[in-house]
């Protein structure tokens, strides 16, 4: 979609590209809407460029260390330019303008060759190249420890954004299967739902039933307390002649339950839900104080 | 080196001057980015200097910078001025080795030190670069240096500095609006230069 005026959100938008300051999908699909030829965005981007550029000359004036024009020129003499190998080696090989206005830093020496003759300027060039060598060689060795501390650190980073993504993945899947099972059961023509609510002296205790009584199945999803040691949490169906037990839930360490749970015959009629806290081997009559109750629709 | 820097001062380098440097550089040209570098170093140098807020690692994005534009030369923007390539190839190796580095928290540790009244390249603007950011309200000038020096996303500048995404999206929105209007007239004068002595080609 092109623009056609420039609105308060292009100008952010093309402001937060030019500055550098968007997350990569968002400046990827900034990008390519200009790419699709929007001239109301690339003018606004443009228009941020200069800006941006301009800030740069906010900064104080450093002079660099005078060795880092030598490293520079002998960098380039060394790896070449990529781009137009055949031109800068021309321009090398004839002596160029490179060579002429630009002496190579041994040339103090060889201006002193003829005072002092050749041997003693054999050996300071010697010194020099050796001093060289040896200084690029920490360079290098300081620039590759560098890089090697780097990838590690890069390496470090995308594993655990790995890891995390791959718990995320998990947990989506989880609660997505777990959806699927609820909404499996609500669909049912015959479903019957109930709503769990924490009582007086567990009021934090919260969860919901779903039954499927064509299947005599019960899935039980809530938020509860930890089951202390010894102890289990039941859940009960009420009916107005009986209080039937379906079965222990099974809390994470976080306290929450989701889990299937097979129904008695004889609960069919049942109109309430009972959460309770029995000793660990279950029991026949519920112990009150209830933990969570709710009416069964 | 001071008689240097004054010659520098009293002969600006123009926008020309860096273009023909750049098309000579483009031709192979050593001795070219050998001028540019004499007559540049000192304002990308203090830039690098201030996004990475130590030597050695601006020394080295330094040589980067050079290096780039040996390799490079054709890359020139012609979108932008020639300067304005200059400092927006400076900022983003500095700021790519900021983030390699992971030190966007030290950034500011040059700046109460980096005083220097040395001005060798375009002293004009620079002069009012600093004051048309200094003009801004104090919010938008925070916010667009913490974007400009250390090249965070606005969600991790909101996390640095505890405040809103939407309102970091604002003040950079703002101050950016309000920079352009004041950097326009000059910049639309050296674009009238530029266009008019054939270097837009």
């Amino acid at each position: 979609m092109k623009h056609e005026r420039a609105t308060e959100e292009i100008r952010e938008l093309a402001a937060l590209y030019a500055l550098g300051s968007m997350t990569q999908h968002e400046a990827r699909s900034f990008e390519i809407h200009m790419q699709e030829g929007c001239a109301i965005c690339e003018a606004e981007y443009h228009r941020f460029a200069h800006t941006i550029a301009a800030m740069g000359f906010a900064a104080e004036e450093v002079a660099a260390p005078d060795y880092i024009r030598d490293l520079l020129l002998a960098r380039i003499e060394r790896e070449g330019q990529s781009a137009v190998p055949a031109t800068a080696s021309s321009s090398k090989a004839e002596g160029g303008p490179a060579q002429e206005k630009y002496p190579p830093a041994a040339s103090p020496l060889l201006s002193s060759q003829t005072k002092r003759g050749m041997p003693l300027i054999l050996g300071w060039i010697c010194v020099g190249a050796v001093l060289m060598m040896a200084f690029w060689a920490f360079m290098s060795w300081r620039s590759a420890q560098e890089t090697k501390s780097q990838l590690k650190a890069q390496q470090a980073a995308a594993k655990a954004d790995m890891e995390e993504l791959q718990k995320q993945i998990s947990s989506q899947t989880d609660k997505s299967s777990r959806l699927g099972e609820i909404l499996a059961i609500a669909h049912q023509p015959e479903a019957r739902i109930g709503r769990l609510i924490g009582q007086s002296a567990t009021p934090s205790y919260a969860g919901a039933i779903f039954w499927d009584t064509k299947m005599n199945q019960v899935l039980v999803m809530g938020s509860f307390h930890p089951t202390p040691q010894g102890k289990v949490h039941q859940l009960w169906f009420f009916s107005p002649t009986a209080k039937i037990p379906v079965g222990s839930l099974m809390p994470d360490e976080s306290g929450r339950v989701f889990m299937t749970l097979s129904v008695p015959k004889e609960a069919a009629g049942a109109t309430a839900v009972v959460v309770t806290l029995e000793p660990d081997n279950g029991a026949q009559i519920p112990t009150q104080p209830y933990c969570a109750a709710g009416r069964i629709d | 080196m001071d008689q240097e820097i004054q010659a520098d001062h009293e002969f600006p380098l123009s926008n020309e001057a860096v273009l023909a440097l750049v098309r000579r550089i483009e031709g192979g040209d050593s001795s070219a980015l050998a001028t540019l570098y004499d007559k540049t170093n000192r304002l990308l140098f203090g830039l690098v200097l201030r996004i990475l807020g130590e030597r050695t690692s601006a020394e080295e994005a330094l040589l980067d910078v050079y290096t780039h534009i040996w390799k490079n030369p054709a890359s020139c923007d012609p979108a932008l001025l020639p300067l304005e390539w200059l400092t927006t190839i400076a900022r983003d190796r500095a700021v790519a080795r900021l983030h390699w580095s992971k030190q966007a928290k030290r950034r500011q540790s040059f700046k109460a030190a980096n005083r220097n009244s040395a001005m060798t390249v375009a002293p004009d603007r620079q002069e009012f670069a600093r004051f048309s950011i200094g003009s801004l309200v104090p919010a938008q000038q925070e916010i667009l240096e913490w974007a400009y020096y250390s090249g965070l996303s606005c969600s991790e500048i909101a996390a640095q500095i505890g405040k809103p995404v939407g309102a970091i999206k604002t003040h950079a929105r703002l101050g950016l609006n309000k920079l352009s209007d004041l950097f326009r007239p000059m910049i639309e004068r050296e674009v009238e230069a530029k266009t008019a002595t054939g270097g837009n080609q």
